[in-house]
């Protein structure tokens, strides 16, 4: 993995922007995503929280045979993505260090953070990634071969858009509550 | 019987058991979006099968392509595209049909 000064130091790019800009992407072109830049994900996806260590396993695809068998076998992957990012957890050791609901909401939700923090980097790398949930953990884990323990959280797909991508879906907004709920928050 | 399937079918063959398992864990629609993007994938491989694709399922996989993740937030116009594909498709199945057995 790239040191973190090589990866914080050439390219910025403001925080709010590239949450604007950030959308699923399901068409990509042919280029294969460089080692290079999928290590850039990866460094992300480390960056984002996590309650424990050792808890958080990514699985890097980048070989195609691999990518098609999950495209067969995972009915929600359905763009032509060359490289995917299967971010896991242990559930042995998020049950001994955070208990049960380590394991039934925590390693979820950081799985999510950390999907979140590759889809923010991909903006700044100029990727496209698609978050991809819409599959069984028996199909993901026959195919990636994780040992019984080891449950897949969410997949990535990671591929170069193509230079005019159909139009994103339209951004859903969250309903925001002052103080307690039901009363509408108004943005100063 | 022993020799290697032809990895196309095995692929489409894989893909459908696996929608067969989602759909036990989803919403109703995605049962019926994963037949329509079921029906892409065997029109995306048609043509390597050696079966004949015409314009009309030309059509209907581009139309598949533009409008499927309708499903996601558009049911209404989801269902409006779907009804207006099956009528041209069966108008089509219709057509081709008589025209065999006149």
């Amino acid at each position: 993995m790239a040191t973190e000064n090589e990866l914080t130091a050439p390219r910025s790019l403001d925080a709010f922007e590239a949450m604007r800009r950030r959308r699923m992407h399901r068409v990509f072109t042919d280029d294969p995503v460089d080692r290079e830049e999928l290590d850039r994900l990866v460094y992300a996806a480390g960056r984002a929280q996590a309650v424990r260590s050792d808890i958080r396993h990514l699985v890097v695809v980048d070989d195609i045979r691999v990518v098609r068998t999950i495209r067969q076998s995972c009915p929600g992957f359905i763009s032509n993505a060359p490289a995917l990012i299967a971010i896991c957890s242990d559930l042995e050791r998020a049950e001994a260090l955070v208990g049960h609901r380590g394991v039934v909401v925590v390693a979820r939700l950081d799985a999510g953070a950390a999907a979140g923090y590759i889809a923010l980097a991909a903006v700044s790398l100029s990727l496209g990634v698609c978050t991809v949930t819409s599959w069984t953990e028996v199909a993901v884990q026959a195919v990636l071969g994780l040992p019984p323990h080891i449950r897949p959280e969410v997949l990535v797909a990671v591929g170069h858009p193509v230079p005019n991508p159909p139009r994103a879906m339209r951004r859903f907004e969250p309903i925001v509550h002052e103080n307690r709920f039901a009363r509408a928050w108004v943005a100063p | 019987m022993n020799e290697r399937a032809d990895p196309r079918l095995l692929e489409f063959v894989v893909y459908l058991v696996s929608c067969a398992r989602l759909s036990l864990e989803e919403p109703e629609i995605y049962g019926s979006f994963r037949l329509v993007e079921g029906a892409a994938r065997i029109l995306d491989i048609a043509g390597e099968l050696g079966l004949a694709v015409d314009n009309v399922l030309c059509s209907a996989r581009e139309s598949i392509e533009r409008e499927k993740l309708r499903m996601i937030d558009d049911h209404e116009g989801y269902r409006a595209w779907l009804d207006e594909l099956l009528r041209d498709l069966v108008t089509e199945a219709s057509r081709q049909n008589l025209a065999d057995t006149a």
